[in-house]
């Protein structure tokens, strides 16, 4: 018996080797990769006049679709601040997702909303529709809300907003997200540049937490003040400055957040729009409109751009992080298995045999593989079958190239965005970076087993919610409860 | 590396013979990536380092810089404005611009910038004295240079300031890159070229056999919208190009320059193969309220694809003659959602007739059709 477990493990550590191996050496590619996209978009930009966007009548019409399940406290200001954006021709639509707060009450008052008779095509099904409002006052004749029966997710809402949106291009979006003011004309840009139709593009999501955001506009940039929230920071970072930027080169991107994302709706609504029972909505549709274009036969492009425009608060406690991560990890084994006709199949091109091996492997996989290696790790050290010093020697390799892919992140925010101004805060987050291997990466492997175990004897699908920054001045602000997020790509597994 | 070697301290080099070599291949491997891994690091935080400090030590000297630039450009454009200039003025004017560090980039870059702002901002004399101003200071050499380089970014630099300064002797030179696989070089060379041809700025649109991009489309309106001094040819000329988006972008330019000569050009593009074409011809009908064409377009409807259908009605509600309402009316009774929402809401902009015929229309109509009409009825959703 004995034996037998040595073998095993023996054999494993060979596997586990070969698998960081390739792990590392993806993720130098990737780093490489995103190195040069991020260079060719910074000189590309150096181009771009987006005032030329502002003034002309060709500049496509976006709709903002932001659900919002019960945001009393901050409404009135977040939807203040998306009708405030930068953009010639939008409308924003509120999706009332059968709040159980005053979230629709404050709107009326707030926006001086009246119900209208709103010609609703539902080509998306979604739970019934209560009725739509308009403002009687001009200022907001952006203005769209819907109220609707709580379809207990983000996704059965977002729908609603898809069926209603009048324009081809919808912003999807949470409706407590602080967005840039310009991120409207900088995300609808690759969709007029690329020879390619693009179907969806993402941007750099970042995390407000510390940040001064007055009646929902961000006016002081401030780095994450405790340990998990900075350690979130450089992990948003990783994986967005280097992770998608790298996939959108080689087309495989197989999520756009739903914190900001920019879609084409023809084809959402031909993919059906999002799956309300799914845990990973966002990535799920993005799936499903690649798999559209495949089987229209159509060239298409999902893009990435390297600039921070979506501002979100992240779980600030343990506790709520590690029910975000859970939820996360069923989003994407739901995702997947869902798609598995995908895995491997080069009728799909890159996204069979590139993105979704990948995610498999190296995103679903990864946690179990690294939980299963450190028990035969552990015991073959204390069985003496391998050498102590040589295990150190190999946990420090993986250490300092975890370390080196995440200072070069950094290194790529200071030349992109730049968003720290002072220098204590950026050598903080330079800092943190050494933490995050030991204390934050267990957690992380922790949630994602506890969220495929979770999934294995099921759990239901719900609306979560958070506590917000920046609440409207008559109302306190509510408790922090736990988010929905996308889950940033997570670049780096120090396995 | 033997020299290296014997470079190393001697603790490293007994370590390297004792203990390296002994090693087996894949610690030795491990050890490499730790130092590697350990000197991009640090490298890394290098970088972040010394570019802080040097945003830090630059920052205060550009203000410098552009306040100079700034208050020597302004003060002359001022003078000039009220009196006019002689030789020696703009002489003086070089004189106080060359004082500034022009060997340094960074300033050189900023200067043509300002001057680039006010030629966009300025015309007539200004402009010619902007234009000297950047010849004596010999930055045209500067900017013709980058021409030549190997980078597309340079070279579409290059064209940005030239193009933008007015320097036409190049114009011929932009040719070249019209067709280039290069987004930005291309869109450059193409808006470059249309400011600086005197004789015809829009001859690209012969040569071009890649997609004029919705981008290029702004840039080039943008560059239309700007220069009034740019001569227009007849743009119906192309609309047997094969290259579809010269089509697209030249309707929309009959539009945008109202050449109603080329309207019967125009029409015959319904029987164009693509139907994007044909969608923004029949988008540009109703821009010019071609009225006289509501009905040919009509005749084809049935033949169209659902897009070109769904503009069909858009137009005809765009022009709102009053020719075509039964044409509408019939539209609203359509079981397809889009088609009978833009019949509704083109009947409501024939105004206060439309309102009437939507008001009656309730009466008829079967019960899911109900809605577009009434949506149109409600002056808050079509405000």
């Amino acid at each position: 018996m004995e034996n037998i477990f040595n073998e095993f493990s023996i054999n494993y550590n060979h596997f586990i080797f070969f698998f960081a191996s390739s792990l590392m050496l993806w993720y130098l590619v990737i780093a490489l990769i995103s190195i040069r996209e991020i260079l060719l978009y910074q000189r590309k930009n150096s181009f771009i006049d987006l005032k030329k966007l502002l003034s002309s009548p060709y500049t496509p019409p976006i709709s903002i679709v932001a659900p919002a399940y019960n945001e009393g406290s901050t409404i009135i200001n977040s939807v203040h601040s998306l009708l405030s954006l930068q953009y010639p021709r939008f409308e924003v639509i509120i999706i009332n997702d059968g709040s159980t707060d005053n979230t629709l009450r404050k709107m009326i008052k707030g926006f001086s909303l009246v119900k209208v008779d709103y010609a609703y095509n539902e080509q998306i099904v979604t739970q019934p529709v209560r009725g739509f409002y308009k403002s009687i006052n001009p200022a907001y004749s952006k203005l769209l809300i819907i109220d609707k029966e709580n379809g207990k997710s983000k996704a059965d809402a977002s729908n609603a907003g898809v069926n209603a949106a009048a324009y081809p291009y919808f912003v999807c979006t949470d409706v407590d997200c602080v967005i840039d003011n310009q991120a409207l004309l900088l995300m609808i840009k690759p969709f007029l540049d690329e020879e390619k139709r693009v179907i969806a593009n993402g941007a750099i999501i970042r995390i407000a937490n510390g940040c001064e955001v007055e009646k929902g506009f961000l006016v002081n940039v401030k780095a994450p003040k405790n340990f998990l929230t900075s350690v979130q920071e450089i992990e948003y970072l990783r994986s967005y400055l280097l992770g998608r930027m790298a996939w959108s080169k080689i087309n495989g991107l197989i999520i756009v957040s739903g914190g900001i994302g920019l879609f084409d709706r023809e084809i959402a609504i031909k993919a059906g729009g999002y799956d309300p029972k799914s845990f990973g909505e966002d990535m799920e549709l993005t799936v499903r409109m690649r798999k559209c274009m495949h089987d229209i036969g159509q060239k298409y492009i999902v893009k990435y751009i390297p600039e921070s425009l979506c501002w979100t608060e992240v779980p600030p406690t343990l506790d709520i992080f590690m029910k975000q991560r859970i939820r996360w990890a069923k989003g994407l084994v739901q995702t997947l298995f869902k798609h598995r006709s995908m895995w491997f199949n080069p009728k799909f091109g890159r996204m069979g045999l590139l993105s979704f091996p990948y995610w498999i492997l190296y995103e679903w996989l990864a946690p179990m593989i690294e939980l299963i290696g450190l028990i035969s790790y552990s015991y073959l050290i204390y069985t003496g079958k391998i050498n102590f010093e040589f295990s150190l020697l190999l946990l420090a390799f993986v250490f300092f190239f975890s370390v080196m892919i995440t200072t070069i992140s950094i290194l790529w925010e200071e030349y992109t965005n730049q968003v720290y101004k002072s220098k204590k805060e950026i050598f903080k987050l330079l800092l943190v970076i050494f933490l995050e291997p030991i204390f934050f990466h267990p957690i992380v492997v922790y949630a994602s087993i506890k969220g495929n175990l979770s999934l294995l004897f099921g759990t239901k699908n719900a609306w979560g919610n958070m506590g917000r920054m920046g609440t409207d001045d008559d109302e306190p602000a509510k408790e922090i409860v736990p988010q929905i997020e996308t889950p940033p790509q997570s670049i780096l597994k120090a396995s | 590396m033997e020299r290296l070697y014997n470079f190393l301290p001697g603790f490293m080099r007994s370590f390297y013979e004792e203990q390296f070599l002994n090693y087996p291949l894949l610690i030795k491997v491990a050890y490499l990536g730790i130092i590697i891994s350990f000197l991009i690091t640090l490298t890394c935080y290098l970088i972040i380092f010394v570019r802080r400090i040097r945003q830090a030590w630059m920052q205060p000297k550009i203000a410098t810089w552009k306040n100079e630039i700034d208050s020597v450009l302004t003060s002359s454009i001022i003078a000039f404005n009220s009196g006019g200039y002689h030789e020696d003025d703009i002489q003086h004017i070089v004189e106080e611009l060359k004082k500034l560090p022009l060997h340094t980039y960074t300033v050189r870059q900023m200067l043509i910038g300002e001057l680039i702002f006010l030629h966009k901002n300025f015309s007539g004399k200004v402009n010619i004295l902007i234009r000297t101003i950047y010849v004596r200071l010999k930055l045209e050499d500067h900017s013709k240079r980058k021409l030549k380089s190997w980078h597309w970014f340079k070279k579409a630099q290059g064209i940005e300031e030239l193009s933008e300064l007015g320097i036409e002797s190049i114009s011929e030179e932009l040719l070249r890159y019209v067709n280039s696989k290069n987004i930005i070089l291309r869109m450059q060379a193409q808006s470059g070229f249309l400011q600086l041809s005197k004789t015809n700025p829009f001859v690209f649109l012969d040569y071009t056999n890649q997609n004029i991009l919705p981008w290029h489309q702004i840039n080039l309106m943008d560059v239309l919208n700007r220069r009034k001094d740019i001569p227009l040819p007849t743009f119906s000329k192309w609309f047997q190009s094969s290259n579809k988006s010269v089509v697209v972008f030249c309707i929309r330019l009959v539009v945008r320059f109202r050449q109603m000569e080329s309207v019967q050009e125009l029409l015959q593009l319904i029987k164009h193969p693509d139907g994007e074409v044909r969608k923004e011809m029949i988008i540009a009908v109703g821009e010019l309220s071609l009225v006289d064409s509501e009905r040919h377009l009509i005749i084809h409807f049935n033949n169209e694809t659902h897009l070109c259908q769904l503009e069909i009605i858009k137009t005809v509600g765009k022009i709102a003659s009053g020719e075509e309402i039964d044409f509408l009316k019939r539209m609203v009774f359509s079981s397809d959602f889009e088609i009978r929402f833009e019949a509704a809401k083109a009947i409501q902009k024939h105004g206060e007739a439309g309102e009437t015929i939507l008001y009656t229309l309730l009466d008829t109509l079967p019960e899911e059709n109900i809605s577009v009409v009434l949506h149109m009825l409600d002056k808050r959703l079509t405000a």
